[in-house]
């Protein structure tokens, strides 16, 4: 995945969602913070990119719109071909007090 | 190249000549089912008359849902029932599902660099262009790493339609 496609996956999920922050994690994250020359190539040899919505409840239907909108052989991943993960909401990934 | 019948007519010491002759086949036909066995596109009646003739035969046994394993990660849950799906048009409709793998295995290529991603890709291809649909079907529906891992390149995107896909992703939540 290249920096153009993660920046249209982002803008496809925030389209999806009505919302404008999601959650970019894992290897692609990197694809947004460090200019081209600095990009490990772990960072471009992934059709995938692993997100989380902001907001989301307990049930994960933020997530479920995600995936069902731009996620594994989705529309856009057919037009694209590369697709969002969604790992879920993100009340799982946070440490609890 | 393996497959049931070959390996059951080793098992069984019998040679092509005398299972062909069991069959009241030709030691040709012998060998074409033994090819069409090792790239998973035999007919299991084949297979099974086969098998009959060196003393075996083809048992199914069922599984319970509920004694399915459980992937742990909601990400693995939703590719593994999306690719279940998939799994039925491919059983039900051979050519029609594979029809979009090879250019959509060219476009993954384009936009996934590395080798990791070029050997998954090779095997996809393999796999697509040698009709192995029993070898795809275990990858659609396996639950080992490598299967998890294969199906992070899936030449099948367009196979599903929407309605399809959100009734998979439905499954995939945890019960």
């Amino acid at each position: 995945m290249r920096r153009d496609q993660l920046y249209d996956l982002i803008e496809a999920a925030a389209t999806a969602i009505q919302q404008d922050t999601v959650i970019v994690i894992g290897s692609q994250a990197i694809l947004a913070s460090l200019p081209d020359r600095d990009l490990p190539r772990r960072a471009v040899m992934s059709p995938e990119a692993d997100m989380i919505p902001f907001r989301d409840d307990e049930r994960g239907t933020f997530a479920d719109i995600l995936d069902g909108a731009i996620g594994e052989l989705s529309p856009f991943d057919l037009e694209n071909h590369v697709y969002a993960r969604t790992r879920g909401s993100l009340l799982r990934h946070v440490a609890p007090r | 190249m393996s497959g049931l019948i070959r390996e059951a007519r080793m098992r069984q010491g019998v040679g092509v000549r005398e299972l062909a002759r069991r069959l009241d086949v030709s030691p040709a036909t012998v060998q074409s089912w033994e090819r069409a066995d090792a790239r998973g596109v035999a007919r299991l009646a084949t297979i099974d008359r086969a098998l009959r003739a060196v003393g075996e035969h083809i048992t199914f046994t069922a599984t319970p849902i509920e004694h399915a394993p459980v992937l742990e990660r909601r990400e693995d849950r939703v590719s593994l029932e999306l690719h279940r799906s998939v799994a039925r048009h491919l059983v039900d409709d051979p050519e029609g599902t594979l029809s979009a793998a090879p250019e959509n295995i060219r476009r993954r290529r384009e936009n996934s660099q590395g080798s990791v991603a070029a050997a998954m890709l090779d095997e996809w291809d393999r796999l697509v262009s040698d009709r192995r649909i029993g070898a795809l079907v275990d990858i659609l529906l396996g639950t080992d790493r490598h299967a998890i891992n294969m199906r992070q390149y899936s030449p099948f995107a367009g196979v599903l339609s929407q309605e399809e896909r959100v009734e998979a992703i439905r499954r995939a939540r945890r019960a």
